[in-house]
């Protein structure tokens, strides 16, 4: 029989849910997950440099690969770090699974001012779709699936666990039995199978496209992360109705889609928008949301969702179909080839693209960056964009150069995200390019985060643009990146090949002047 | 003018004038610029713009404990706010007065709807972490809301307070005679409303004290608070009576004091541990018992200990240990009047207390002898007590402020650096979060232009946020750095070395060369892996003139015997899961602590171990 510690309990959960990597930094109380860790080795320890940056490294990896990841902070200091960055898995619907040590549990509510402690739940409740405190050695199996469930179904979103330390360093007989009734695979803890809608939601989105002549498909957080639903995007194709993306979704279309018009922020205000007849609603977000809601209220709405609560309210949604996009979508290509929506198709396009022309015209360095990223262009290149003239060049890369992901930091959710977005999305594939376009002050936010990319040869690259005045900002951005180990050059204007020759090896950054 | 119009920044900017707040922390962003800009033109308002939120917040504090004046830190919503909590929940923890302001949604939160994530209260999280938070719902409740929200965080037991300030209300406008009048600036000193006690309460206390026969005189962070420096060595040394610290409260005493028992709290090692075992009577003066102290409670203290505690909130009495008499008031008005109580009974002190304290000096300097022994023993490489013993000499010598950041790092300052004087030491410990170093130094510096500050750092504390270096070129301030650059986490790396077999996982930090990146910020960096070296290049870091950096290499073997005592209180209840053979081993094989003392002080936690073994059934273990 065996005593395994409510650690080693913790990380046997974890890697049954098919967890590989944890971005933390230890504390004390975490003393018998991290020995467990160690000595299990199916996961790895990913220590950054502070915990905000693990739970946006977290963030990032999970992005990129669409698997759950765990971001672990320690009791009360740490997790007050963590918070901040786990805001962004809130905003950015991603699965993170967040997990704390708390006090003793029998000192855990009300506070009773015990070292480091807080009420530290109530800090997750308003950013966390779900969290709990695990009170018993014997509930770690039944709150981590939990905690996946709640994660992963629906809208995704993330999810904290708080468990006290005598509960994390209890031993306790785990016989077969017992182990057998705790511990059960992921596929029987949480709905893991397609959600195929009623038997005709396919025929439903099809007579309602047919009767439009001027269709606009808007996809938002439902349609994944690019790879997930690719049969999905094929139909969307296939039936040629304009696309745009949100910040949630961009880039789920494949690479030269001649209906990809591109990221919303750039269709905001044009006149093609409203024209449009009929608005196909797939995986609403608070992205598409306000763009929706701009669009006449006498324009109807079909909409796909995964998550019954998600349907808009006051406005007329035609069709309602509760189900995965792929089944959703599947055989749509008649519906428009009757409609023909081609010409319509390829004005919305153009003028969409257009405007992210125009858009990034303002700023000559966007086209330095999209220039090189062409040049550097290959089906591997993972992009993060963070500030506002790297946001515009990411916008334009989207529909024109090729590209496996491109990830837009929004500043409104929270400033200087990329760099550990960017190590966590390079961590969950190291063999892809990942390449950072930021500007400098938010690249100064977590900067620190080259040392550890650095000492553990982290392949990115880092494009930043050089563009704050020197009073705001007295530091040299090469020397700041030199002292933490970069290799950089400087170009004044982007000579062909800077970039190309940056990407291979450890971290390295261009800075444009 | 009286009668226009004004907008909401002004409205503001005038709101946080009348409230004679000074400093207004920040981290720039575009919707911000209108009220920063607002705010510069008052002119006596001094806008800080930070690299990042984590850091303005701590700079606010940092600021607010030197100063004693109110200060604000102001930031953008959701992300841009959530990064406040890391500081307002450190000034929480340390009872700090904060003004915690940032921007927030304009729309109510609607949960109805799973994916509308930008409408969630943003307010809400900072609930469990301050006094009070608010949101400004409109212009014309401006004034109230600030004053409120100032009035709370600076009465009775301090904190933080939050106000939220929906984006949408900067760009309104109001009539300018619901704004307070413009000019007749002072800025807001953080006074103690100095209650007096209860004069029957304080007899009983003085007949207490006049009774006991080993008495300890226990300063916590209220002391500070109220500025009852004088008073509290005045009643020690009038009568005699042995001086303790709680870690909030270090430097409420000078640490080279004959009755002072050393570094605070546990960091005085067997010291402090025979005080609480032996003591019969305690005087608590604004502390609060929290788990840094052993919450007042068996098994670290004597169960048989009647203790005053003085304190200026009332809940506060009685959370943790049970007072026979409890004193509201105020620290220094309080410790006034139980010495004129005394001294009216003709009271000044007991023959026996010479003996008591005498044997806790010897103690004392038993112990002192102890540390520099093994610190200048010989070790691969430098004794990292050693090194604090060298920058101990220099803030002595040059009067700096000194900042001390991180797990060991600060254990070791303490312990090694017995010259710190009253209101030197800015130990912010109350969650003991890593990572406020840099900023900690900047708002401290900030309050104090005539003085130099001094920051005593981890290397992993360090890089928290080390972006901030860029902040303190641009300020020009003179900050001085001493990493203490050991290579690991290496509070919890001890912690695996002596409780999981030298297991370890995260812990190991590379050998990063931090003069680099300190040169790349531009500051003035040395790197030094011996002791003499460390005056001579803070010599030169004082001669460039500017702000300076000294990586120094330590030894990342040493592990000071103080972290014991930390592992009792962390893991009470919890070492049911940890062999005993694994921990007897640790205790051994401490390198720092003598086998001699190490028995001493067990007789001190036997009993602490014992209790948490053997009701937990340890045998069943691996
Ligand atoms: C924000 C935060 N994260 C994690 C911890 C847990 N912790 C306590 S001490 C310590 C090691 C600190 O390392 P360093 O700053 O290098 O100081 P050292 O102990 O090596 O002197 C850690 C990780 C904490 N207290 N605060
Ligand atoms: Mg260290």
């Amino acid at each position: 029989m065996r005593y395994p510690s409510g650690g080693e309990l913790l990380v046997e959960c974890l890697v049954r849910q098919g967890v590989s990597h944890v971005f933390s930094i230890i504390g004390g109380q975490m003393g018998t997950i991290y020995d467990a860790i160690g000595r299990s080795g199916d996961i790895d320890v990913v220590t950054p440099r502070s915990e905000t940056a693990a739970a946006l490294m977290a963030c990032g990896y999970t992005a990129a690969s669409g698997r759950p990841c765990v971001s672990m902070a320690t009791v009360g200091a740490g997790v007050v770090y963590e918070v901040a960055g786990l805001s962004k898995a809130w905003f950015d619907y991603l699965p993170v699974i967040s997990i704390a040590p708390q006090v003793q549990s029998y000192r855990v509510k009300p506070h009773q001012e015990s070292l480091q402690a807080c009420e530290q739940d109530e800090l997750f409740y308003p950013i966390t779709k779900w969290n709990s405190i695990v009170f018993h050695w014997a509930r770690i199996p039944q709150m981590v699936d939990r905690a996946f469930r709640e994660a992963l179904t629906g809208v995704p979103g993330p999810v904290h666990l708080d468990i006290p330390v005598d509960v994390l360093f209890k031993r306790s007989p785990l016989t077969a039995a017992r182990e057998q009734r705790l511990m059960v695979e992921p596929g029987r803890s949480r709905y893991e199978g397609s959600i195929m809608g009623e038997a005709d939601a396919a025929g439903r989105v099809f007579r309602a496209l047919s009767a439009a002549r001027r269709p606009l498909a808007v996809i938002g957080q439902g349609f994944g992360r690019p790879g997930r639903f690719p049969a999905a995007a094929a139909s969307l194709e296939e039936m040629g109705v304009p696309v745009v993306t949100t910040v949630h979704s961009a880039g789920v279309m494949p690479d030269g889609s001649a209906c990809y018009a591109g990221d919303l922020e750039s269709c905001e205000g044009l006149e093609v928008v409203g024209q449009t007849d009929l608005v196909l609603l797939v995986g609403i977000d608070h992205g598409s949301r306000g763009f929706i809601e701009r669009i006449g209220a006498a324009v109807p709405v079909v909409q796909v969702e995964t998550d019954p609560t998600a349907f808009l309210s006051g406005r007329d949604v035609r069709v309602a179909v509760y189900a995965d996009p792929e089944n959703a979508l599947a055989g749509m290509k008649e519906a428009t080839v009757k409609a023909d929506v081609s010409s319509w198709r390829e004005e919305f396009v153009a003028a969409a693209r257009d405007a992210a022309d125009s858009a990034a015209a303002e700023h000559q360095v966007v086209g330095t960056i999209v220039d090189m990223l062409r040049e550097a262009g290959t089906g591997r290149n993972v992009i993060v964009a963070d500030g506002e003239v790297p946001a515009l060049a990411a916008r334009r890369v989207l529909t024109r150069v090729e590209h496996k992901a491109v990830f837009i930091m929004d500043e409104r959710e929270i400033r200087g995200a990329g760099l550990p977005f960017a190590i966590g999305a390079h961590l969950s594939e190291p063999g892809d390019n990942v390449i950072l376009v930021c500007d400098k002050n938010s690249l100064f936010y977590h900067v620190r985060e080259l040392q550890p990319a650095v000492c553990g040869g982290m392949d990115i690259t880092v494009i930043c643009v050089d563009d704050v005045d020197a009073e705001t900002n007295v530091a040299d951005t090469g020397s700041v990146l030199s002292g933490l180990g970069c290799d950089v050059r400087r170009c004044a204007g982007g000579r062909r090949g800077d970039l190309a020759s940056c990407l291979a090896g450890v971290p390295s950054a261009v800075i444009l002047q | 003018m009286r009668g226009d119009s004004i907008t909401g920044c002004e409205l503001i900017s005038r709101c946080l004038e009348a409230e004679g707040i000074r400093y207004v922390f920040t981290a720039h962003t575009e919707r911000l610029h209108p009220l920063l800009d607002a705010l510069e033109q008052k002119g006596d308002i001094r806008v800080v713009a930070a690299r990042s939120e984590t850091a303005a917040t701590v700079m606010a504090d940092g600021y607010v404990r030197r100063s004693r004046r109110v200060a604000a830190v102001l930031t953008d919503d959701n992300g841009a706010a959530l990064s406040q909590v890391s500081g307002v929940t450190n000034a929480w923890a340390d009872k700090i007065p904060l003004l915690s302001l940032s921007l927030s949604a304009d729309s109510e939160p609607d949960f109805s709807k799973g994916y509308d994530r930008y409408r969630f209260d943003q307010g809400e999280v900072f609930q469990p972490v301050t006094q009070y938070r608010s949101k400004l719902e409109s212009l014309s409740e401006a004034q109230s809301v600030f004053a409120e929200a100032v009035a709370r965080s600076t009465s009775n037991k301090m904190g933080p307070c939050h106000v939220d300030i929906p984006a949408r209300l900067l760009g309104e406008t109001i009539d300018g005679r619901s704004a307070p009048d413009p000019g007749g600036f002072e800025e807001r000193r953080i006074e103690s409303v100095r209650m007096c006690g209860d004069g029957d309460a304080v007899e009983r206390a003085a007949a207490l004290i006049a009774g006991a026969e080993r008495p300890l005189l226990f300063l916590g962070g209220g002391v500070h608070a109220s500025g009852a420096h004088a008073e509290a060595a005045g009643l020690a040394r009038g009568l005699g009576i042995p001086v303790a610290t709680s870690m909030a409260g270090v430097g409420a005493f000078p640490l080279d004091d004959p009755l002072c028992l050393g570094g605070p709290s546990y960091t005085s090692g067997e010291v402090f541990h025979a005080a609480i075992k032996e003591a019969d009577t305690v005087v608590a003066v604004g502390v609060s018992f929290g788990g840094l102290e052993g919450f007042g409670l068996p098994p670290l203290w004597s169960d048989a200990i009647r203790f005053i505690h003085i304190d200026v909130a009332p809940l506060q009495m009685g959370l943790n240990v049970h007072p026979e008499v409890a004193v509201l008031g105020d620290a220094r008005t309080v410790l006034t009047q139980l010495a004129e109580t005394l001294a009216g009974r003709g009271f000044t002190g007991r023959p026996e207390w010479g003996r008591w304290s005498a044997r806790l000096a010897e103690l004392k300097s038993g112990r002192a002898r102890r540390l520099e022994r093994n610190a200048m023993r010989r070790w691969p490489s430098m004794h990292q007590g050693r090194a604090a013993m060298e920058l101990g000499r220099l803030v002595d010598r040059d009067d700096l402020l000194i900042v001390i950041d991180g797990g060991n790092t600060p254990l070791y300052a303490t312990m090694y650096a017995p010259t710190i004087k009253p209101g030197q030491a800015f130990f912010p410990f109350g969650m003991a979060a890593l990572g406020g170093g840099i900023p900690y130094a900047i708002g401290v510096q900030l309050a104090s232009p005539d003085r130099r500050v001094l920051l005593v750092t981890g290397d992993g504390s360090f890089m928290y946020n080390v972006q901030e270096l860029e902040t303190i070129k641009r300020l020009g301030l003179p900050i001085m750095i001493a990493v203490n650059n050991d290579s690991a986490w290496n509070m919890i790396k001890a912690m695996q070395d002596s409780l999981f077999a030298r297991n370890f996982v995260g812990t190991c930090l590379p050998d990063v060369d931090y003069s680099k990146i300190a040169s790349g910020f531009g500051l003035h960096a040395e790197r030094v892996s011996r002791p003499e070296e460390i005056a001579p290049a803070y010599e030169r870091a004082v001669a460039s003139g500017g702000p300076a950096l000294i990586d120094a290499v330590t030894d990342s073997t040493n592990i000071p015997d103080s972290l014991l005592s930390f592992f009792l209180v962390e893991f009470e209840g919890a070492f049911a899961g940890i062999s005993p053979t694994k921990l007897a081993r640790s205790l051994w094989m401490m390198r720092d602590v003598g086998i001699h003392r190490m028995m001493y002080m067990s007789t001190y936690i036997r009993k602490a171990l014992l209790k948490v073994f053997i009701p937990s059934g340890w045998g069943r273990s691996s």
